[in-house]
């Protein structure tokens, strides 16, 4: 038994420590993170994103998204993320502090999703790419996310989130496509993906 | 040669009371540790078919269209149900399995009862089970590995306890002296397991709010460290549990070295579990979190060589005859491969290197060369070698055993360099802006479609195992069709059961 | 008959057929003995191998290295492995004022004088080509931005009677400052900037005002400006000085601090 106590003690120890420098260490700095206020407007950021936002991150959740898409901006030492687009500056842990869930992943076979509502502002082409994503990207491996939207019959006037589709994949005459609540939730929520505030942290690489 | 194929219960000359007590194991443990390994092999079957389904969604996105209006066979679900289904399913209940027996034999336990064993058992097959089904039905979180809502998790809490205090009772009721390698890395397997588990399901995936979730990335922080310790942790030391207790056993050699053995075990306890970050390499972390990762996962190497040393001394002045059997195999291949993946974790560890690999398929080839190549095969030789020291019965149509074999290696190796090779294009591809996603999609094409095969080719090999599992199980004392394998080489005798 | 009957015999490749004795059967041969004694596997004593040991050290040295050289220093705050020299933790990029200034008037001038600066016709006087703007009494224009404005007003030659805030305790002096340099030089207007020291010196003259101006008792104030290269000293509250080149109503000796007369070559003769 003594020789069970001893390797009680070394591996609680040892992985102690480990729960120390990545659990309770990163719990307790991150808890008492403050958004920046920019001395010059006396903006504030980051920004919560409750309500559908919120709700939207649970359909990503649900969907397994992060599967294949990614939310950090690397700094240009480490990678092309900035160069590419997907940001002006690198994200830091302020970024993230308001988030409910945190979906960094660790894969991109589908582009970085940090800033994606900074370069895309219009749910129609959320709805496209949801429906059918290889109408916009024709090699693209993304599931089609047909279930997070309906067909139905067009009452009076067709829709205000009515997806514009043409060709074979466009509805029967005297129906449209809309979003469900999840489709339209999980727009709201990628659209509300954005951090193009600015944070001492993180300065902006010159060109 | 005219001996019976079963035999029969032979009262041995010198029967010692050690021998009495691991008979009695022997009878005690036979039906919960078979319901552990069977219930894995289930679950082998299961995760096989949805890697296999992932796969070909990945190759044919487009022509599955069917597919698309089904929430619960969406790429994402599916491949999050493969993966639990292989980890938490597969490998965790033959791991959990080998542990017991293993457990038992080495402590030389005088502790019978294994009510809570079936305890452990059925709730953990019930947990694995409503777990997939809620990820399949939308209930998953999108974190790898901890996709299971808190509900199951719990479940798989409280299996878990009913094993835990079964082992404690184990090896409160020793009786053996020494306390032999493969029970250190049990024992830690147990420890941290418990530990992490515990405290990644409660910080992240609670409704309660209690005291999760975490704060923004400490969310993803407190992730990385949990899928490391999953890995290294309780996988590895399951693995590696079997591994030194079958090599010697089965070449009738000792263990090269007792210092070798202790740098290994203290050496990857003391590193693995700080490695976690290394793969947010560029993230939101200070910066000195993700360089301890990578230093650990660095330093690994140290304990990884020192096993690697200790298996390749153990094995090399043994011959046997007729070259190696088949259980052998298994796991030394598997031993390989854990020298193997700790240089890749290592290398991707690196920036030089990790930012051609970051974010590509290079990392899921790194975590199958973990899971599959590594564990599933140590597992595999596990199996053989306890099923019939379990049932007293041979195994029989070996032909299938060893194509299983040839058949696993083969998926596997085509599934890891399609991996690797596919992953690194897509590495180069991103780290030059001018190279678009898309263009990238479509140099990855022909890489998915192979990686499909070679799922295909490891399915195919696991439904072997599943047959050859099953004959053991229900086709007692059959001769084989073979007439050149002789039954006497599969012959096992009730003194045989002491070793 | 082998001396160590394989353990794993189950595991025998076909072809390999030796019938099994007793001795085969697992009765006592001599390692067999050992292990049946104890189901635990013998372990060697083997020494750690003098590679290995030279790995592990410069394993460690590395590792100090590695951790000394990418790991910020420990600190929280540092999120670059290799932070460049004398900038750690990121310093605040000198911010444009014109960009700033944007940023503060689209958070709350908008509201009335709108995001082109013209206003709205009748409520809100526009911004673009106002003479109270771009006009050379910008200690008027600061005044109006302090402490607001009430009344009947003209500008561009329309009538206006509203009421405008004061914004004195909203805004810092170098956020004004860089406000009214925005409005200087967008919508068409091209103005010079404004800086934080003219914001302060208008604030220092007007600060026992306690209400809003009405148009007459800002034109009682002197106009001055400010942003004339010469004549930039702070005079005397309430002096008037000719700073305006309309409003040179005394005989002009030549001081040096005067504003070029019109050219006169200095006589010859």
């Amino acid at each position: 038994m003594n020789k069970f106590a001893h390797l009680f003690l070394g591996v609680f120890g040892l992985f102690g420590a480990s729960w120390l420098a990545f659990v309770a260490y990163p719990y307790i700095t991150f808890a008492g993170m403050q958004p920046n206020k920019d001395p010059n407007t006396n903006a504030v950021a980051p920004q919560g994103n409750p309500g559908t936002a919120d709700q939207g991150a649970r359909v990503y959740a649900a969907n397994g998204c992060v599967y294949c898409h990614s939310q950090f901006v690397r700094d240009k030492n480490e990678g092309a993320d900035i160069d590419r687009g997907w940001g002006k500056r690198r994200t830091v842990a302020r970024d993230y502090m308001f988030d409910r869930y945190v979906f960094l992943g660790n894969s991109r076979l589908g582009g970085d999703l940090t800033n994606i509502g900074v370069r895309q502002t219009d749910p129609q082409w959320f709805y496209r790419l949801l429906y059918d994503p290889r109408s916009l990207h024709p090699a693209s491996v993304m599931p089609s996310f047909r279930y997070l939207f309906r067909t139905r019959k067009i009452s009076g006037q067709s829709s205000a989130d009515a997806l514009k589709l043409s060709g074979p994949a466009a509805p029967p005459s005297g129906y449209e496509i809309v979003p469900t609540e999840q489709g339209r939730a999980i727009v709201a929520y990628l659209i509300s993906l954005k951090r193009n505030y600015a944070l001492p942290e993180a300065p902006e690489p010159a060109e | 040669m005219n001996q019976p194929a079963i035999s029969e219960a032979i009262p041995p000359d010198n029967l010692s009371s050690d021998r009495d007590n691991r008979q009695s194991i022997e009878h005690a443990l036979r039906a919960p540790v078979l319901a552990f390994l069977i219930s894995a092999v289930f679950w082998l079957l299961v995760s096989s078919c949805f890697g296999l389904l992932a796969s070909a969604q990945c190759h044919r996105p487009g022509s599955l269209t069917i597919l698309a209006n089904l929430p619960w066979l969406t790429f994402g679900r599916v491949f999050s149900a493969f993966q639990n289904a292989l980890v938490y399913g597969w490998l965790s209940s033959a791991g959990i399995g080998v542990a017991i027996w293993l457990l038992s034999r080495l402590c030389n336990t005088t502790y019978r009862s294994s009510y809570l064993l079936w305890l452990s058992a059925f709730t953990w097959n019930t947990g694995i089970g409503v777990g997939i089904l809620s990820i399949l039905g939308g209930g998953g979180n999108s974190r790898a590995l901890l996709d299971f809502p808190f509900s199951v998790a719990f479940i798989l809490m409280l299996a878990f306890l009913f094993f835990g205090i079964w082992s404690v009772l184990v090896i409160w009721n020793r009786q053996s002296e020494s306390v032999y390698v493969s029970e250190w890395y049990i024992f830690a397997a147990l420890l941290c397991f418990a530990w992490s588990f515990t405290t990644a399901n409660i910080l992240l995936n609670q409704p309660l709010s209690l005291i999760g979730p975490a704060p923004g990335v400490s969310q993803a922080a407190i992730h990385a460290w949990y899928e490391r310790s999953l890995f290294g942790l309780w996988l590895a030391p399951l693995a590696l549990a079997a591994a030194y207790y079958i090599i010697p056993k089965a070449l009738q050699k000792p263990i090269y070295s007792y210092k070798l053995a202790l740098l290994g075990f203290w050496g990857w306890i003391g590193c693995v579990a700080f490695g976690g970050m290394a793969a947010f390499i560029g993230g939101p972390f200070p910066a000195w979190m993700v360089t301890v990762g990578i230093v650990a996962n660095v330093l690994a190497l140290a304990p990884v060589l020192a096993v690697a040393a200790n298996f390749h001394m153990t094995t090399r002045s043994a011959t046997e005859a007729g070259g190696p059997s088949l259980v052998l195999r298994f796991v030394a291949f598997g031993a390989m491969m854990f020298t193997f993946y700790g240089f890749e974790a290592a290398t991707n560890s690196l920036r030089t290197i990790s930012q051609f690999t970051q974010f590509t398929l290079v990392i899921l080839g790194q975590n199958q060369l973990f899971l599959y190549g590594f564990c599933s095969l140590i597992l595999f030789g596990a199996i053989y070698y306890l099923l019939p020291r379990l049932l007293n019965r041979p195994i029989i149509f070996k032909g299938i055993a060893a194509l299983h074999f040839w058949l696993s290696v083969i998926g596997f190796a085509l599934l890891w360099f399609d991996l690797t090779i596919g992953g690194l294009i897509q590495g180069f591809g991103l780290q030059d802006a001018k190279v678009s996603m898309d263009a990238i999609s479509d140099l990855l094409t022909p890489f998915l479609t192979l990686q499909a095969v070679a799922a295909l080719i490891i399915f195919a090999a696991n439904v072997l195992f599943a047959i050859a599992v099953g004959l053991i199980l229900l086709l007692p004392g059959r001769v084989g069709n073979r007439p050149d394998v002789p039954e006497t080489s599969m012959e096992r005798t009730p003194e045989v059961t002491v070793a | 008959m082998s001396s160590d009957p394989k353990e794993d015999s189950i595991g025998d490749v076909p072809g390999s057929q030796k019938p099994l004795g007793a001795a085969d059967r697992g009765l006592p041969g001599g390692e067999e003995a050992l292990s049946r004694e104890s189901d635990t596997p013998a372990i060697g004593a083997a020494p750690i191998p003098a590679w290995l040991i030279g790995v592990i050290g410069f394993g460690f040295f590395w590792a100090g290295a590695y951790l000394f050289s990418f790991g910020g220093g420990f600190k929280t705050d540092v999120f670059d492995y290799e932070p460049k020299f004398g900038v750690v933790g990121g310093a605040q990029v000198a911010a444009d004022p014109k960009a700033v200034g944007k940023a503060l008037f689209s958070a709350n001038c908008i509201t009335c004088h709108q995001a082109n600066g013209e206003g709205v016709p009748g409520q809100y006087p526009p911004l673009a080509g106002s003479e109270v703007v771009l006009g050379p009494a910008l200690n008027h224009t600061i005044a109006i931005l302090l402490k607001g404005l009430q009344g009947p007003v003209t500008v561009k030659g329309q009538a206006f009677n509203n009421s405008m805030q004061a914004w004195e305790d909203q805004y810092s002096d170098q956020q004004l400052a860089s406000i009214l340099t925005y409005e200087r030089s967008d919508w068409g207007n091209n103005a010079g900037p404004v800086t934080a020291d003219m914001v302060k010196q208008v604030r220092e003259q007007v600060k026992d005002r306690k209400e809003q101006w009405t148009w007459a008792e800002l034109l009682k104030i002197p106009p001055k400006d400010l942003a004339a290269p010469a004549g930039g000293g702070s005079p005397p509250p309430g002096q008037p000085k000719p700073a305006s080149p309309g409003q040179q109503n005394q005989s002009a000796p030549p001081a040096p601090a005067q504003p070029p007369a019109p050219a006169q070559p200095p006589a010859k003769g």
